[in-house]
């Protein structure tokens, strides 16, 4: 039988990169544990243990989808197919000259949602080498579009007209 | 090969490590990698493709040092290839071409050449027809060999079996033909002994030793026969009969198992991967005698296979006897008893070697095949302390001659026509006669001047034309032997 996994897309789509996945599954680990440690311990009490953006964002998930909480079976597959469905996120790497804003971030996590749809996370590394611009790193394609690449591509292609200049 | 950046401006694809474990590494990434596809890490490392799923390559690496999790891996759209050419004569390489020991103006060969060619069709195969000589009595008198003739060498371990190679290569570069020896895996010092003997007898400079240490990376050592071969194909195609020693399968059959396990290969009998057949029948389908545009050339494959206690009966030992025309085993008991070459005939099969022989040495080998048989059984019946009739104790006289005279000395090599003589000359009882011990000092002399001596050596290989059956032979010695034997000694 396949899951309705729509109760998930608020979660899902909160996340949008590989740092936010990975403190986001170290905290539904921290929240089962909490949660599975004694029978008398409330969703609510082990939500406690976690960072209070994410318990918000499960509790809201647990009220919009009017989950009952005490049941335990309940919660437990809530947690254990959000963890799945996290391991199918796809990840894009970029590689860019400059540490990126939260806010450049949902920029860009925006466009790539616009244009792939939801089931991406950005893998984002820094590198001042590569001038300006990006690296694409997504399916095993590499794509350069950095101004290092630029430069380069000019000095080989437009080597005696530069090098015209210093005479 | 050009560098990692190089590479990924080109196929515009990356992969990273996910897994590695030894020899094996699983890459995620690279869509459009192919099988056999040589991939390059970012540290400079390089690998080839084993297999691949729509998620992780498979990758075997050549390097000894660990490769860690998330190093880029770029492909590399070319094939595995080894550096061909006559610049390998006089080296010991690894399979890639690069010098395993220090070595005076060595250069990497510029030509190259696909590791994994297919092996030539059926068209192309012309019937073996010209007897391979070795050097060695019991082999090119009892168990005789031809060009293009995959013989298996089996036996224990510490039988003389890469003696028995040694002998042959050693025989087979004084006639011109172009000899490679493929150490699989072995103890640096057992190369280093291969490489003293060639250079002790002269001929290191013309055969080429492509060898793996037993502490080489796994990948590498289980290239070793596929570059042999590959190198062996090239001289064929250059014009030269080929004389490959792959020393040893089994061991390669142990790293292709280890390589086979790390990849997470369901394993098979013994633990062995279900394709080992497979592979070392790819292989040993690439030797064989060719029709080329420069006429009939052959790859004649020589593979070593150990046993157990002297166990015929293992898996990669049926295996391979499966696939080749033959085998010569050497027996462990017949070693400890101090027969050398230790050749079992009993035991040993050649399948094509016999009709590439002529009627005078077709008959010689029935001769001794016969003879050796009755001699068995003579012996056998004696161990029971009967008293023995004259003629019998005459058969075991003969007996321990011709038991004699097929046993040779570490680096001595008999030519084919040296051979038929003196086996006519201890037939006729000329050599008893003159107290000519046929092994050992006397017969080294003799062999000495028949190669050194043109018009003694000329007279001996006329005599051999002329004779057409064993009878004849036998009849020319009553008459001629004493003199023949004379000029040789003289």
């Amino acid at each position: 039988m396949k899951k309705d996994v729509s109760m998930y897309f608020d979660l899902i789509t909160s996340l949008k990169t590989t740092q936010e996945v990975i403190n986001f599954v170290s905290e539904i680990d921290a929240l089962q544990l909490a949660f599975f440690k004694s029978e008398k311990t409330s969703i609510e009490k082990a939500l406690t243990s976690i960072s209070l953006n994410s318990a918000n964002k499960i509790t809201q998930a647990f009220s919009k989808n009017n989950l009952d909480t005490n049941n335990r079976v309940v919660v437990s597959g809530f947690f254990e197919t959000l963890k799945e469905l996290i391991k199918k996120l796809k990840t894009i790497k970029l590689v860019l000259a400059f540490d990126p804003t939260d806010k450049t971030i949902e920029k860009i996590h925006n466009f790539v949602k616009d244009i792939l749809g939801i089931g991406y996370v950005l893998d984002i590394e820094t590198s001042e080498d590569v001038l300006g611009g990006a690296i694409v790193i997504f399916n095993g394609k590499y794509n350069d579009f950095t101004l290092k690449k630029r430069v380069e591509d000019a000095f080989i292609l437009k080597n005696k007209d530069i090098l015209q200049l210093y005479k | 090969m050009k560098d990692f950046k190089y590479y990924l401006d080109l196929t515009s694809e990356i992969g990273f490590v996910e897994e590695a474990s030894n020899a094996i590494v699983h890459v995620s990434g690279l869509p459009k990698v192919k099988i056999n596809e040589i991939v390059v890490f970012e540290t400079g490392k390089i690998g080839v493709v084993l297999s691949f799923t729509s998620k992780i390559v498979e990758v075997l690496v050549f390097s000894k040092e660990s490769i860690s999790h998330g190093t880029k891996v770029v492909r590399t759209n070319e094939f595995l290839q080894v550096p061909v050419g006559p610049e390998l004569f006089g080296r010991v390489v690894d399979p890639l071409g690069n010098p395993l020991t220090t070595m005076n103006s060595y250069k990497k060969p510029e030509k190259l050449r696909g590791i994994n060619s297919l092996p030539p069709g059926i068209l192309t195969r012309k019937t073996i027809n010209r007897q391979l000589e070795t050097g060695i009595p019991t082999v090119d008198l009892v168990m005789p060999l031809g060009f293009g003739q995959r013989e298996l060498v089996i036996g224990d371990r510490k039988t003389g079996k890469t003696n028995f190679l040694m002998q042959t290569i050693l025989t087979q570069v004084k006639q011109g033909h172009i000899c490679i020896y493929a150490a699989i895996g072995k103890k640096k010092l057992d190369i280093k002994d291969v490489e003293d003997f060639f250079k002790k007898n002269k001929i290191f400079d013309k055969i080429i030793i492509i060898a793996t240490g037993f502490d080489d990376p796994i990948g590498l050592s289980f290239l070793v026969p596929f570059s042999a071969m590959t190198i062996s194909e090239y001289f064929r195609d250059e014009g030269y009969d080929v004389l490959l020693a792959l020393d040893d399968l089994t061991t390669h059959a142990k790293f292709y198992r280890e390589i086979s396990l790390l990849g997470k290969k369901f394993p098979g009998r013994n633990s062995y991967p279900g394709d080992i057949f497979y592979t070392h029948a790819k292989l040993l389908e690439r030797a064989g005698n060719f029709a080329t545009e420069k006429g009939e050339k052959a790859i004649t494959c020589l593979p070593v296979v150990e046993t157990m206690q002297g166990d015929l009966s293992g898996y990669i030992q049926t295996n391979i006897m499966s696939m080749t025309d033959g085998h010569l085993y050497f027996d462990s008991d017949l070693f400890a008893k101090g027969r050398r070459p230790a050749i079992n005939p009993f035991l040993s099969v050649t399948r094509v070697g016999k009709q590439t022989q002529s009627t005078l040495k077709r008959d010689i080998n029935r001769e001794i095949l016969s003879f050796l048989t009755i001699y068995d059984k003579m012996q056998n019946f004696s161990h029971f302390g009967a008293e023995l009739s004259e003629s019998s104790k005459v058969t075991l006289a003969v007996g321990e001659k011709v038991i004699k005279f097929l046993g040779q000395g570490p680096s001595v090599t008999m030519p084919i026509n040296l051979q038929m003589l003196m086996f006519s000359m201890l037939w006729n009882n000329i050599l008893q006669n003159r107290n000519i011990d046929p092994i050992g000092g006397d017969v080294n002399k003799i062999i000495e001047k028949y190669q050194t001596k043109s018009d003694a050596s000329k007279i001996i290989d006329q005599t051999i034309t002329d004779a057409k059956t064993f009878n004849d032979m036998l009849k020319t010695m009553k008459e001629k032997g004493e003199m023949l034997l004379s000029s040789l000694k003289g």
